[in-house]
This record gives structure tokens, sequence and C-alpha cells, in this order.
């Protein structure tokens, strides 16, 4: 009871106090000449977020890019050393390599499947089912994904892995494809004979990344969804009378429309593969060559106490995101010059 | 619109670099430390500590008593005065300490007065660099690793024990936990509550059936176990899944037959890398051990050797329940983890048998526990670790914390559990106890690549690989 007490207590000063900071700066625009109080207005206002960013964001990344220049005991100065370890240590070359399988790959399909759903789905029968089922496994956690899909992949001793059962009533099926029923999905890296060479990402990376496009592919369906919707009718209707074939039509008169929605779902779902994490951490923990830099970037930092190359593995992801933010940037741009073209 | 969004990315993005930011430099402790003894709950009965004090009560005890055969005088000599503990065992549902550890000084405050204030906190590792360096140092400090204490040492900030106190370091405990309380030649620390490791469990009545014995000697079980095999049975069962820190178990496997084959010597300098990790010796080891993880024939075949790195440590032993395999090496925080209905007993489902030495070896014991020090150079501060360490104090906190102590004179027939006081005794008669050794190596290494690449080595790696990448990883500095 008391400790209930003291929540709602808690809960008012906080309502309380945001309310008193918003109406302290409100009155703080009336001060101004009326000629100002626009502009003051827009200044004010930006103020607390402004300084939570700075304080927040702005402050802690300049605080990593320091940190990963010194040694682990952020001591001593060490140039870009940890950045070199990065990518001479075959461990953590092979964890930027996988990052970028997921983001190539993970994008990819998802982008590929959510296009394909929202457009066979749109005006089916059925689609509001068809569209929930896929979107579901996006209301699911990442973590939550992992662990489903745990019971797809688990290989000996236990007897639930989906995958080795459906492998195994397969007739005809080599033991290397799991024709026995046997085989631990999460730990080989090969596949069928073939086996990866130790700086490529292995078969069971891309088995990971089938948990990131099956948790991600729905989200990218309702967005696609309500974009093919926003497509006017008339356009598809001249292009029609024009002759084109419903597959023209996609190709040549939705597609284009929609193309600033394809680059900001893509482009969200490159960054959210770039941060891979939680997936790898609920299955294979980053064992097995299946570490990512997100992954890395935890354990080293966090398990393993080495704040420099911690934070450098932080850094890593945090440059490979700006060519993604400047090309989406670009082609978003170029997509609304011809929207209003 | 165009700029909003761009701010939205911009957002995400940093969110990245933050979390590197915010988060503060910690070695995880290795969940070997964590699991093992009693998790720090809530306290028995449920019941909510007020702050962690003990009144002293007033009463004075009569002119000339004393406590600990004499060592401390009863003349309220501590009267309002206090000794802070700073400690990682904190009640973890509500951060408030955990009245046993402190009631267990009650006759210690009757006695002189003093006042005892446990400082429980999660972040141990952080708060006491914190409190050190802010030359805020708390009066005696409860340190769950070695490597700690001797990293203050080095720094400076905590005191030798006099000689007398001292002397209880080097007299009263099992040998090795003196070695991890001494730095310099200089005793720093008085060993507190223990855990042990090198334990293998097993299934009396499995035993009974297969006309099995209890091997006494390292070769006796490795006879046992092609015997077992021979009776077309799978005599060992292992999981070292556990998240990012997959491998821990098989480190502890490293370990005990590190000591078993090398002795305690070589032990210490493949800790401290005074040997190389690919060295000869630990290839001998490593052989020995893969003759039991990595053989096909022990586990029930080449997909169960595999299974052992997805198998979760908690899951590791259970098959021998069913009959599936016949013994499990782990250590006794596993007793927790047996389903419910299962009977812990020499005659019941489960019981252990303690990982055995070559024959003619000293009877070595691989652990943790805790090691309390010095943060004060004042009399009370040093009479309260005289007292942490005395056969009063321990034998109070296994009695209602059910946590094991390292100190040799322990009376173990007083203990009522009998896996405690079967654990007890074995503690109390081993030769030679070590501290867990990845814990003790660097991070990059001991919660890192001996981890991962142990890991891949029980799957079909290389004994070279295995060794020459740790060794690679080891840092330089």
């Amino acid at each position: 009871m008391g400790d209930l007490i003291t929540a709602l207590v808690i809960v008012a000063i906080g309502i309380g106090g945001l309310i008193a900071v918003l109406g302290g700066l409100y009155w703080l625009t009336r001060l101004f000449p009326t000629r100002w109080s626009e502009r003051a207005k827009i200044l004010i206002f930006l103020l607390p977020a402004s300084v939570l960013m700075i304080v927040g964001l702005v402050v802690p990344a300049i605080r990593t890019v320091y940190v990963s220049l010194l040694d682990n005991n952020s001591k001593k100065f060490l140039g870009l050393d940890n950045y070199h370890e990065i990518f001479t240590t075959a461990g953590t070359r092979l964890t930027v390599i996988n990052s970028l399988t997921w983001v190539l790959v993970g994008t990819t399909v998802t982008v590929i499947v959510g296009l394909a759903v929202a457009r066979f789905a749109d005006g089916m029968r059925g689609e509001k089912a068809a569209k929930s089922a896929i979107f579901i496994p996006g209301a699911v956690s990442l973590v939550g994904a992992g662990v489903i899909w745990r019971f797809v992949y688990d290989g000996p001793p236990f007897k639930v892995g989906l995958l080795n059962q459906v492998t195994k009533s397969l007739p005809g099926l080599p033991n290397s494809l799991g024709g026995d029923g046997l085989r631990s999905w999460f730990i080989e890296r090969g596949l069928a004979g073939i086996t990866p060479p130790s700086n490529a990402p292995g078969f069971n990376t891309f088995l990971l990344i089938v948990i990131f496009i099956w948790a991600s592919a729905g989200f990218a369906t309702v967005i696609f969804s309500a974009a093919i919707k926003g497509v006017p009718d008339s356009l598809i209707e001249a292009a029609k009378v024009d002759g084109a074939t419903n597959r023209q039509a996609f190709y040549k008169v939705t597609m284009p429309y929609i193309r600033a929605t394809i680059i900001t779902v893509a482009t969200t779902t490159t960054i959210a593969g770039l941060k891979a994490f939680d997936i790898i951490a609920a299955t294979t923990g980053g064992n097995f060559g299946t570490s990512t830099i997100a992954n890395q970037f935890f354990v080293t930092k966090f398990v393993q106490g080495r704040d420099g190359l911690g934070s450098a593995l932080a850094v890593v992801i945090f440059i490979l995101v700006i060519p993604v933010v400047v090309l989406n940037r670009r082609a978003q741009r170029r997509a609304e010059e011809l929207m209003a073209a | 619109m165009k700029t909003r969004r761009g701010a939205f990315s911009a957002l995400c993005f940093a969110g990245v670099l933050v979390v590197a930011a915010c988060g503060s430099s910690t070695k995880t402790a290795s969940p070997t430390t964590v699991a093992a003894g009693t998790p720090a709950t809530a306290a028995p009965g449920g019941t909510t500590a007020p702050a962690g004090t003990t009144a002293p009560g007033g009463t004075t005890a009569p002119v000339g008593a004393s406590i600990l055969n004499g060592e401390i005088k009863c003349t309220q000599q501590y009267a309002g005065k206090e000794v802070h503990i700073l400690s990682p065992v904190v009640d973890s549902a509500n951060d408030h300490p955990i009245p046993d550890y402190v009631n267990a000084y009650k006759p210690l405050a009757d006695c002189t007065g003093v006042k005892i204030v446990w400082e429980g906190t999660k972040s141990f590792e952080q708060d006491i660099n914190v409190r050190l360096e802010g030359g805020n140092a708390p009066d005696v400090i409860d340190y769950p690793q070695p490597g700690l204490l001797a990293g203050a040492v080095a720094k400076g900030y905590l005191f030798p024990l006099p000689a007398d106190v001292a002397a209880h370091t080097t007299n009263d405990f099992i040998s090795g936990w003196d070695v991890y309380s001494t730095v310099n030649g200089k005793v720093y620390g008085i060993p507190g509550r223990s855990n042990v490791k090198s334990l293998v469990w097993y299934s009396p009545k499995a035993f009974a059936t297969g006309g099995y014995k209890i091997p006494t000697t390292l070769e006796e079980m490795k006879t046992l176990s092609d015997k077992i095999v021979t009776d077309k049975k799978i005599p060992w069962c292992i999981g070292a899944a556990s998240g990012v820190a997959t491998g821990w178990v098989l480190t502890d496997w490293m370990e005990d037959f590190m000591l078993r084959i090398n002795g305690e010597k070589v032990y210490d300098q493949w800790v401290n890398h005074q040997i190389p990790f690919n060295d000869p010796k630990v290839k001998a080891v490593a052989d020995a051990v893969g003759a039991y993880v990595k053989n096909p024939a022990y586990l029930g075949g080449d997909a169960l050797v595999k299974a052992i790195a997805t198998t979760k440590f908690e899951e590791g032993g259970l098959p021998i329940l069913t009959g599936n395999c016949y013994m499990h090496r782990q250590a006794s925080f596993y007793s927790t983890l047996w389903p419910k209905g299962t009977t812990i007993a020499p005659d019941g489902d489960i019981w252990f048998f303690y990982l055995p030495s070559p024959a003619g070896g000293p009877k070595y014991l691989l652990g943790a526990g805790d090691i309390y020090a010095a943060g004060t150079n004042k009399p009370e501060s040093f009479d309260v670790l005289r007292y942490t360490g005395s056969v009063d104090y321990q034998q109070t906190i296994l009695a209602t914390r059910k946590e094991l102590s390292p100190n040799k004179n322990i009376d173990t027939s007083k203990i009522t559990d009998p896996f405690l006081k079967a654990i007890a005794d074995l503690q109390k008669n081993a030769d030679i106890f070590r501290f867990d050794g990845s814990d003790q190596m660097p991070g990059a290494v001991g919660a890192g690549t001996f981890w991962t690449e142990i890991t891949a080595w029980v799957v079909g790696g290389s004994t070279d690989d295995f060794l020459n990448n740790v060794e690679k990883s080891w840092p330089k500095s």
C-alpha cells in the first residue's frame, strides 16, 4: 500500500512537473513582443528537447568515440588501434561480415516479401486475415522470436526441432541436409557438404536472418499495403486503358509511386539489421560464427569489460549507418522531385 | 516533413552509440559465481529487513568477559562506533540488506558496543571503485573475487591485517584461501563464504542397479566410464549453453583437470599467464578433458557431443533422472536445479561424488567465494574481520543462510541439511583449494575467448586452434 502511494505521488510529481515546465515556457513566450513571439515560441519550445538531445545523445556519442580511441581501461591513448584490432582479428572481422550479410540479405528479402504480400493480398478475399497473420510476428519481441525459432532449429538431444522433423520426413535427403533428423542447425556452418571459409558467414547465420525476416516482414507489408492503397485508382485505370497488364501496371505505375515508402522501409530494416542483437543473444549467444557487430559490442563491453574495443565496435555500427542515411535522404529527395514533376 | 523524418532517423542511429556511452565498465562476474551458493534473494520468512543494523542493545557484558576465546575483550570499547561493510550481498527484491548477515554479528556488537552497518549493493564492482577512489572507503569490504582485492591492494587502498588476525587466515582455512587473501607477502583478507565446483552428480539407484562403484581416483573414473559404455549405456551428459556466457561449464572442466593433472603451481602459472595458453601442459589437460567431453562414446554419439553447446547448463544433468546418462559434473548450486520431488540423498534419486584426483594426489577443490578486507585502518574494522572469519560467525551463517564456510574448524555435525553437511565435510577434508580460474583471467579471455573457443572446440574444432586462439587473444600488457 505504501509503495502504491509512493508510486502515485511520484507520477503526480512527474506530470505536474511537466505541466509546470510547459506552462513556464509558454509564459516565457508571452514576454516577447508580438512581432517576435512566433519565432520565440519555436526557439523556446525547442530548448528542452535540444538540451535533452545534447545531454542524452550528442555528448555520450562524442564520448563513445573518444573512449574508442583509448585502451580498455580508458587510460592510455591508442589512436586507431582498437579499429585496427576489429578488422585484423578473425573473430571480430567475421562479425562485421555477418552484419553486412544481415543487412543485405535481411533487408532485400524483407522488402521483396513485404511488397509481394502487399500486392497479392490487395483486394483479395481474406486480405485482413492474411495481413494480420503476417503482421503478428512483428508484434513479438525479437527475443521472443528467437525463443520461438529455437523450437524450429533445435537439434539433438531435443526431439522437438521442427526443421529436423521436416527434413527427416523428406525421402532421399543426405544427412548433411538433415536427412537423419539429427542435424544441429544452430551449430553447423556448412550445408550439403560445403563448408564456407572461416571469414565468410556460415549457413547458420542465414537461418538466423530468416528469423529476422519473419519478424520484420509484417511491418513492411502493412506499410506497403497502405501505400499501395494510396495510389489513385485513376492512375492504374489510365494505365489499363492504355493496355497495360496488371504486372506492368504494378511495376511501371505502383512501384514508382510508392518509391519513397520502399526506401523508408528499406532504411528502417537496414538499421534494425545492423543493430541485430536480440535474436542472436536468444539463440546462439554469438557462438558458432554467428555473432554480429551489435552482439559483439555487447559482449565486449558489458561481459568482458573492454571499454575501448567495445566502444570502437559501437562506432563501427554508427559509421555503417551513415551511408544508409545519406542514401536514404538523397533517394527521398529524388522521389519527392519525381512526385512533384 | 522532410527535416522531421531526418531528425527521427538521427535519433535511432545515435541510440546505438548511447548504449555504449551510458554503460560503465563492469566485467560481469561469470555465472559460476553468480549461480553458486544461496542466491541472495528474499530472506527466509519473506521478512523485509529494516536498516541493516544491530543495536548494541545497551546490554553491557560483565567485566572480564570476552569472545573468540579471549581474543576480543568485552569492554564496550567500540561503543558509539560504526563499522560499515560494503558487500555485493543484498536482498535483490528490495535492495535491503539481508538481516541474517547482520544479526550474526550480535555477539560481537553486544560485547564491544560496535554497530554494524551492512551496505549491500547490486553494482559492487562500480561502487567499490567509486568509494575507494573518492576517499570514502568502507571499513570492511566483502570481495566476491580475489582479483578485485588484489587490484585494490595494488592501488594502495587496503590495509594489511595485524599479525594476530592474519594468523587466522593462514591457519584456519583450507590451503589456497590464504593464497588469495595474500598480496606481495602481506595478508589483506579473511575468507568468508564459499562454494564448491568439483562435484559429479549421479543417481545412487542407477549405480546400484548397474553395479557401479563410486570412483575414488581419476583413473577409476575413466574405467567406470568405459565400463558403462561396454554396458551399452551413456556415462556422461553435459550442457554448456548459457547465452553469451556459453562455454563456462567447459572451462570449469578444464580448471578441475588442470589441478588434477598438473597441480596447483602450474594452475596458478596458467591462470596468471606465466605459461602460454598453448603450452604442452595445457594441451595435456585439453586432451584429458577432450577424452570426456569430445568422446562420442561417452556422450551417446557425435550429435550429442555437439549438443553440449546448445543444451542449457540448467538442463545438462537432467537425463540422469531418466536413465539416459549416469554422471554430470557440475557445482554445488546444481542441487537447486533438480525438478521438484527429486530426493537428493546418498540413497535417493540423486547424489554426488567428489571429482577425484589421480591416485595418490592431494584432494583438490575448485570453487569460489568471498574474501573480506579492511578499507580503514581502525581496531574495530580489524575486530569485525576477526569475527567474520571466526567459526562463531561462519557457523551461524551456515545455519541461517545455508552458505558454506571454508573454515576448517567448522563443526559439520551441527549441520542438519544432509546435502549441506556432505559438501561441508568434503570441503573440510580437501587439501588444496583453488579459485575459479577463468574468473581471474583478463575479461577478454576469462569472459571471452576461453568461453567461445572451448565451445568451438567441443563442436568440432581442433585442440591446437582452441589453445592458439586463446593465447593470441591474451591482452599484451
